[in-house]
């Protein structure tokens, strides 16, 4: 008996609220979230609250468990929904058990984790006290614009980001891993990196008259050999490079007054594939820019911002609800609405996966109709799986829909059930290879899944153990089935599996997912990929829009060939999920594309690598939104309002002219929007 | 392969592949020649006469023409006995073997004694006065270079970084192999090196290329240092690890060396610009790369490449002073059991692109120090005419 249906030992408050992905990177996924060979790791915490004060009781455990004597012992009445706190890893073990905590999740509407750093990146007593914010270089001129970049790699040395004087427009960077001896001050991790740094670097790091910039990220310890951690700034190209000079990249004796403000998020974070979200660490970037934006303006002043934010999931609500896009839709829109605020903006982009087999939509004719998804599970995955099956709202809390699970040895698993207390797992000598749990997500989003999570198909070795000694899931066909019991046929289910593949530069460790179906076409009789939908194969293209780019107030742009003014088969669209409640989807896909691709055969747009005078191709929705974002910034400088709607009049303004067929409002929302290149290409548009 | 690395490449095989440096290096600079400025004309001789076919012609055309023997009517002069103008005459790779024997005749290796701690390998420089009436000449030997060996503990905490360079594999491999046998190519993306426009620069090169490879290879095998694979079997190096020594690196020892050289050569030739310090930066820069893309490939400490950039700094500098007739050079220590294990190789550290001096470090804890306050003296009337005629000539190409 592998199969079984377990009682989780959890108290049934936290699993209401406790992202379902956290269960498994503290449990059987443990080995793959924890560091590998950090004594002390610390875990980000994202909290939101319900609408409702902090309880005493609630909040006498949350200081406890944050270990933050910086905490009041008051519950503070003006707390923001939102909290993010670091905790030691052997404490967010410990949360879920038992029924301590309970008063502490009764007040939240949802927890989860992110990736773990090494504890000495981490000082969460806070340096509030201590250190005044450097005033910044010089005051604000009416034409000054923000650009914010959440990126890997940042190059803030690179003379893309200098003005004609030598010094730098980037204000600051928060390296969100490594050392914690100049944590920015209202943060709790990494170190930051202050404009009066960076031009001291430019000034003294040099050999006659040459800069040398691999000095200068040594000695401000973003590629220094001697210490660990990967150093994306000493590479050729880095995804922040590129994205950070289409956004805000200019001759030096060109450059308006564009002021940059950087995060570098963990390396860990990157690289992670294991599910484990990056929310806490991108809403605490999002915070920081917002912030450090409010000391350039100064005091009762107010600067326009727009911050690229160019990554992506796969799975997710896909209705606005994943805790990035409420948490960024808060941001904006509590600045948006702050009464002499200067304009907030975030671009993302609309993801690269159009064509990654990892979507599928199930409705049913009658009850007892059975559908299966094949899921194709690759070996040499060093990392987890993970598929999303999102259930459609319900007016009650019956049984709807039913999951059996195969092997691909065909071991068929007990089925689990909508609103199932029990999850399934699948164990091989104790160990648990796959395991499958039925989870509420609470309002807004207000629907149901059920995650399965699958341990990686190979493993090098183990912590402790140079023979991998933790638990491997088969690979190849594991079969999903949903069965219908009540859902009726315009009810549909939505299935999207996790991403799981390396960013740019970094060594592949996991490898994608997908379902694998019949009825699936890749390629058309000429051998090229087939970019529409079979109405009746359940296995989508569209829909595969980044699942932290379906929010109300983010600007979402897709890719875009300069030439064929089309949209590379891999920029991903809607749509989207109507949220629970809400009549009609508040968008239908990205709002709008940019270019990508110079053409098919020159893919990518040219801007700059890691160093000066550096010049790379990079393709990807990740370039298209920094052009975007460059649009945005002109016209936040000019005074005018770059919002969606904004985006949304220059697409039409610009698909105007343009020859037919105009691609589907999911694929490109408001148009085509071919902006003008940032580096000289030969095609002229 | 370009018409130029085709040109120079028997250089790089000179500096790069170790084993049969004696012998292949001989035929090697013979390649310089032959694709450089004799090109032409070898192509016309050279090869040709060895055609049967052509010999078989020359045989019947003589016959045809040749006539009754008669005395000539005048007969030459004999040359100058060791005069530098026969220098021309010479075919490159016999300049090579010349060449050589000044530079390598005037060497000295010795270990010091085990009084010593560390026993450094000392290379000495030979002055050697001409000898009057029939005696056998009395070289006097000078420091030129001494070097203490790293201590394990000193290898082992650089390992921690040959295993953080590894990143960088993948996005340094092409380099890493158009460099496994020296980076004399990447010199000419600097300077405008060509077998036609600059044969004598780049003879001048490979006996400065030559003369590093002497060196490095026999202190190689007095220090004895286990290269980094040796240490951990997790290193898995890119490349073949070369079956020499790890420290010096050869790599460091001759780009530096050639780099030196290079822009000494360019300044002294007086076109205005080649006094800046751009281009000895970026030759220095470009020598750095090189020799730290060995250790992103995983066969080389950075501590080797620091005492490949020392070493080659002083043999360089050595070379440049006896070429154009200087009066010393400075005599330098690489203290590699004071180098701080943990301590990336960076070369701005020891060296001055400003005042061009190795940076001489305190001598209590130092790994890189002078030798003395003052230059080893050598006297010009002892200076090599073999070595002036190559300096001088390289000069004149980059007037």
């Amino acid at each position: 008996m592998a199969w079984k249906r377990v009682q989780p030992k959890i108290d049934p408050v936290s699993r209401s609220v406790v992202d379902p992905y956290s269960y498994w990177a503290l449990g059987p996924g443990l080995q793959d979230f924890r560091l590998p060979s950090v004594a002390e790791q610390s875990v980000p915490v994202l909290l939101r609250r319900k609408a409702e004060p902090w309880d005493e009781e609630a909040w006498a455990l949350w200081r406890d468990v944050a270990e933050n004597p910086d905490m009041p012992e008051r519950p503070p009445r003006d707390a923001d929904p939102f909290d993010i706190k670091f905790l030691p890893l052997t404490k967010t073990l410990r949360l879920f058990e038992g029924i301590r905590f309970r008063r502490f999740f009764e007040s939240l509407e949802h927890f989860t984790l992110g990736p773990p750093l090494p504890s000495s990146s981490v000082v969460p007593h806070g340096y509030k006290e201590v250190r005044t914010l450097q005033s910044p270089s010089q005051t604000a001129t009416p034409g000054t614009v923000v650009i914010g970049i959440i990126d890997d790699g940042i190059p803030f040395a690179h003379e893309r980001f200098r003005k004609a004087d030598g010094t730098t427009r980037v204000e600051s960077v928060w390296v969100q891993h490594g050392p914690s001896n100049n944590v920015p001050i209202g943060f709790d991790n990494g170190f930051e990196i202050p404009k009066a740094d960076i031009d001291n670097y430019l000034a003294t790091c040099r050999q006659g008259d040459f800069i040398d910039e691999d000095d200068i990220y040594r000695r401000a310890g973003v590629a220094d050999f001697t210490l660990d951690g990967r150093k994306s700034v000493a590479w050729r190209a880095s995804h922040g490079a590129h994205v950070m000079d289409l956004a805000c990249g200019w001759d030096p004796n060109e450059a308006p007054d564009w002021r940059i403000i950087c995060v570098q998020l963990p390396t860990a974070t990157t690289a992670d594939s294991s599910g484990a979200s990056l929310a806490p660490y991108a809403v605490k970037a999002l915070e920081y820019i917002r912030d450090r934006a409010q000391v350039i303006a100064g005091p009762g002043e107010s600067l326009p911002v727009v911050v690229n934010f160019s990554y992506g999931l796969l799975a997710g609500p896909h209705d606005g609800t994943h805790v990035i896009e409420l948490a960024f839709d808060k941001i904006l829109r509590e600045h948006n609405t702050t009464p002499g605020n200067k304009p907030m903006r975030v671009v993302i982009p609309s993801g690269n996966s159009h064509l990654a087999r990892a979507h599928a939509t199930v409705s049913f004719q009658a009850a007892g109709d059975q559908t299966a998804l094949p899921l194709r599970v690759l070996p040499d995955d060093l990392t987890p799986s993970f598929v999303e099956i999102w259930l459609p709202p319900a007016a009650g809390a019956g049984n709807r829909v039913e999951l059996t699970i195969a092997t691909p040895q065909g071991e068929v698993g007990p089925p689990l059930e909508e609103n199932d207390s029990y999850i399934l797992q699948y164990e091989i000598d104790g160990k648990v290879l796959c395991e499958a749990r039925y989870h509420f997500s609470s309002a807004p989003t207000a629907r149901g899944m059920f995650l399965i999570s699958l341990q990686p198909t190979i493993r090098v070795e183990s912590e402790n153990s140079p023979v991998p000694t933790d638990p491997v899931a088969p690979a190849g066909l594991w079969n999903l089935t949903l069965k219908n019991i009540g859902l009726s046929p315009q009810e549909t289910i939505e299935a999207w599996v996790q991403r799981d593949d390396a960013p740019v530069g970094y060594a592949r460790r996991g490898r994608q997912t997908y379902f694998d179906h019949p009825c699936y076409e890749r390629y058309d009789h000429a051998g090229r990929p087939i970019e529409e939908d079979d109405p009746t194969c359940l296995v989508k293209r569209a829909g595969l829009i980044n699942a932290i780019a379906t929010g109300n107030d983010t600007i979402v742009i897709g890719g875009l060939l300069r030439r064929e003014l089309r949209p590379p088969a891999y920029s991903a669209g809607g749509p989207i999920t109507t949220p629970a409640g809400a009549a009609l989807p508040h968008r239908c896909g990205p709002d709008a594309l940019t270019v990508s691709d110079d053409s098919t055969a020159q893919s990518g747009v040219l801007a700059a690598g890691t160093r000066s005078g550096s010049v790379i191709a990079m393709n990807g929705t990740s370039v298209a939104a920094p052009l975007m974002t460059r649009w945005i910034a002109g016209e936040l400088a000019a005074g005018r309002r770059g919002n969606r709607r904004a985006v949304w009049k220059l697409a039409y303004d610009k698909e105007g002219p343009l020859l037919p067929p105009e691609p589907s409002p999911e694929r490109s929302g408001a148009g085509r929007a071919p902006l003008p290149p940032v580096r000289p290409v030969k095609i002229k548009r | 392969m370009s018409y130029l690395s085709a040109g120079i490449g028997p250089l790089g095989g000179v500096g790069g592949v170790g084993g049969v440096g004696g012998v292949g290096g001989v035929g090697g600079v013979g390649g310089v020649g032959g694709v450089g400025g004799v090109g032409g004309v070898g192509g016309v001789g050279g090869g040709v006469y060895d055609s049967p076919l052509m010999s078989d012609a020359l045989i019947r055309s003589r016959d045809g023409i040749v006539g009754q023997w008669r005395a000539p009517a005048a007969i030459p002069n004999q040359l100058e006995l060791e005069h530098r103008d026969n220098l021309d005459r010479w075919s490159p790779w016999v300049r090579a073997s010349i060449i050589d024997a000044e530079t390598v005749s005037r060497l000295g290796f010795t270990l010091e004694d085990a009084t010593m701690n560390p026993r450094r390998m000392a290379v000495w420089h030979l002055e050697v006065p001409a000898p009057a009436a029939g005696n056998a000449p009395a070289p006097v030997y000078k420091p030129l270079i001494l070097m203490a060996r790293p201590t394990n503990a000193v290898f082992e905490a650089q390992l921690t970084l040959v295993n953080h360079y590894a990143e960088l594999r993948p996005d340094r491999q092409t380099e890493i192999l158009a460099q496994i046998g020296g980076g004399i190519t990447f010199l000419s993306s600097i300077a405008q090196l060509h077998p036609d426009r600059t044969p004598h620069t780049l003879e001048l090169l490979a006996a400065v290329l030559r003369l590093a490879l002497f060196v490095h290879l026999r202190v190689k095998q007095g220090l004895a240092c286990r290269r980094p694979l040796e240490y951990s079997p997790q290193i898995q190096p890119m490349i073949v690890t070369p079956a020499h020594g790890a420290l010096p690196s050869g790599h460091a020892t001759e780009s530096f060396a050639a780099a030196l050289v290079l822009w000494q050569l360019m300044k002294a030739s007086g076109r205005p610009g080649y006094d800046s310090a751009d281009w000895r930066t970026q030759l220095l820069r470009l020598a750095t790369r090189i020799a730290i893309n060995r250790t992103v490939a995983g066969v080389h400490f950075p501590v080797d490449s620091a005492a490949g950039a020392v070493l080659g700094l002083t043999l360089g500098e050595y070379f440049v002073n006896r070429c154009s007739g200087a009066a010393g050079y400075r005599a330098w220590r690489f203290e590699g059991d004071k180098y701080p294990g943990g301590s990336d190789f960076i070369w701005h550290d020891l060296y001055d692109v400003t005042t061009e001096t190795l940076t001489s470090m305190p001598v209590a804890t130092g790994y890189s120090v002078q030798y003395a306050a003052n230059d080893q003296v050598i006297d010009p009337q002892y200076q090599s005419y073999v070595l002036t005629w190559l300096w001088d000539k390289a000069k004149a190409e980059w007037e």
